[in-house]
């Protein structure tokens, strides 16, 4: 056997394009089928558990799957804002608490979630270092987030600006970081979570500046009429709340005509949940209410219509494939009649000729298959961070 | 060594038809086999080595009718009994020249690959001048080199019978003269047959007899 193995083992390393191009295409074939399986196991498991987790999401009418990935997942377009008055709008139904959020805004690649401590019990996030966030222009950060930029509590992380042609538009806020979150293997890992007003601050609707009563601000103030004082353009806003200014950041209008993207809604109990989305089906209604499981589902059932399709095609290329391999298999043969002539004539039995073509044939074999393993123990490993990719 | 006796052989759908009457080689004879192209001198090559078996009529090689053994038993006796060379010399271009050399022990489970083999191919490829090749690709070498590593898988064990079919064919003079000797040499040496299908008359004088296939095939081409 072993003289088979190694008068094998040359032959396929004399012709090694032909047996490496031979070796690839039958990994293709085992690997698309499973991978893709893999692939999709792991994105349903990846959605439907976060999905199962949050009861429903409130938010302005539109895409339900926009809402639930930029809610639950952080990504996505950014939904239609709401006003905060939808959050006091369900507590007062006392049929469930809600929970604010307003993804909107971002430092690098990852989101500042602006929200109440409420979400972080209700995610069951837990602290590796620092607490949660208390004060104004404090914020968070999810575990993966800490270790992609090296940050720790102490430091501290700056909002990015929208648009950076926008002079007019919203400035960078400079953040405390006061906690890391542990790993929970959630989109949470990923995220910046501050308290609501401090997005509404990034957003402009809140600021902090010296102060105008002051006579060193003199030079700040346009008019003064009835005890209000207006600023004139040279005011600076403070891009960073300190201990010192905090005092001095301030609203202008009515908190609760201000922004959010969403209200995720924890029914008490499985009658309040109905009751509420009862609430929300009004035609005039201008709000939508969703149970993210269903719009998961409806999302998992095209993806696998999808699948079944991509099957369907890597059953027909898997099928030519095979079919050129044997092609591939006989025109060698003739091109090797020669050679096995030449052995039937030096008195080379039949059996070992065969079983010579059979190892190189099981070589390949073997080595297609142990390649497609390896790609699907990968695509396993790595699977969360291609769907991450893939999907969002 | 060869005994032939009212051999009748043709093969299917061809009007070739070859008839020996009678014809006998001595143990350690060298005979040439010489005649026009189509007469069958390989075919009667491929009927003493058990190749292909007549239709009627006997062979007697080294005392074994060839014709009455199974296909396994005379591919066994073959690769024990008998060294073949070959014209286009039928080197297999994936091995290296050692790995050419073993092939008959690498593929048949008749002859074992033991540490006298190895030392047995190292003098051979001393005595034919291909030492410092033994690891090289065949594609490397040249005509009259890949001659000489076929004549060394030929008689790596000893065979007691040599059958050659246009062995220098391809070669030029000088590597014409450098093979016949190192086969000469070694049938001489180990007193072995040798039986070899040649159109070059320039080396007949090398052979104790002759047989000209134009003087006693009974072979005729109908229509």
């Amino acid at each position: 056997m072993g003289d088979m193995i190694y008068m094998a083992w040359r032959y396929l390393v004399y012709n090694r394009i032909k047996t490496a191009i031979l070796i690839l295409s039958i990994a293709l074939i085992a690997f698309l089928p499973i991978g893709l399986n893999v692939l999709v196991s792991q994105s349903s498991e990846s959605l439907t558990v976060r999905a199962m987790s949050t009861p429903l999401v409130i938010g302005e009418k539109g895409s339900p799957l926009e809402l639930t990935l930029n809610s639950l997942y952080f990504e996505s377009n950014t939904p239609p804002e709401i006003s905060y008055s939808q959050v006091q709008r369900v507590n007062e139904t006392n049929l469930a608490n809600a929970i604010p959020l307003y993804n909107r805004f971002r430092s690098k690649e990852f989101p500042i979630v602006g929200t109440s401590i409420d979400y972080l019990d209700f995610r069951n996030l837990k602290l590796a270092q620092g607490r949660k966030m208390a004060l104004l222009g404090e914020c968070i950060l999810g575990g993966a987030v800490a270790e992609s930029l090296g940050l720790s509590v102490g430091d501290s992380i700056i909002s990015t600006p929208e648009s950076a042609f926008d002079l007019a538009g919203i400035y960078p806020l400079k953040m405390q970081i006061v906690g890391v979150l542990e790993y929970s293997g959630t989109p949470d890992d990923r995220a910046i979570f501050t308290d609501l007003k401090t997005t509404w601050i990034i957003s402009g609707l809140a600021h902090g500046h010296q102060d105008l009563a002051k006579p060193e601000a003199a030079t700040h103030v346009r008019e003064k009429e009835n005890g209000n004082i207006i600023a004139n353009a040279s005011v600076v806003n403070y891009n960073e709340i300190t201990d010192e200014n905090r005092d001095s950041f301030h609203f202008h209008g009515d908190p609760s005509t201000f922004p959010i993207t969403a209200v995720i809604a924890l029914p008490h109990d499985t009658k309040s949940g109905t009751l509420l989305q009862g609430k929300y089906l009004a035609d005039t209604e201008r709000m939508q209410i969703i149970r993210p499981s269903q719009v998961v589902d409806d999302l998992l059932e095209t993806i696998l219509t999808i699948q079944q399709y991509i099957l369907a095609g890597a059953a027909l290329t898997g099928g030519s494939t095979i079919m050129t391999a044997i092609l591939v298999f006989v025109l060698s043969l003739r091109l090797r009649h020669s050679e096995i002539e030449t052995m039937h004539r030096i008195g080379v039995p039949n059996h070992r000729v065969i079983a010579l073509l059979g190892t190189e044939i099981a070589v390949v074999l073997i080595s297609g298959i142990v390649l497609a393993a390896i790609l699907t123990l990968l695509l396993a490993r790595y699977g969360n961070f291609l769907i991450h990719n893939l999907l969002f | 060594m060869i005994r032939i006796s009212n051999l009748q052989f043709a093969y299917p759908n061809s009007s070739f038809n070859l008839g020996i009457e009678d014809l006998h080689i001595n143990k350690g004879e060298a005979v040439a086999v010489i005649g026009p192209s189509g007469t069958g001198k390989t075919t009667l090559l491929n009927l003493i080595a058990g190749v292909i078996k007549p239709q009627s009529g006997e062979i007697l090689t080294d005392n074994s009718a060839l014709s009455s053994m199974s296909d396994k038993q005379r591919r066994d006796f073959r690769i024990r009994n008998i060294g073949m060379i070959f014209q286009e010399f039928e080197l297999l271009e994936y091995l290296n020249v050692h790995d050419n050399i073993l092939l008959p022990y690498r593929m048949s489970s008749a002859l074992t690959l033991e540490k006298d083999v190895h030392q047995r191919v190292e003098k051979l490829v001393k005595r034919t001048g291909i030492a410092d090749k033994l690891k090289h690709p065949i594609r490397h070498l040249s005509q009259g080199e890949r001659q000489r590593v076929a004549f060394c898988r030929a008689v790596l064990s000893d065979p007691p019978l040599l059958l050659a079919d246009e062995p220098t064919g391809n070669l030029d003079p000088e590597n014409t003269d450098l093979v016949l000797d190192i086969l000469f040499e070694h049938v001489r040496s180990v007193g072995a047959t040798l039986v070899t299908v040649t159109h070059e008359r320039s080396y007949l004088e090398r052979f104790d007899r002759i047989l000209d296939f134009a003087d006693f095939r009974k072979a005729r081409a109908h229509g």
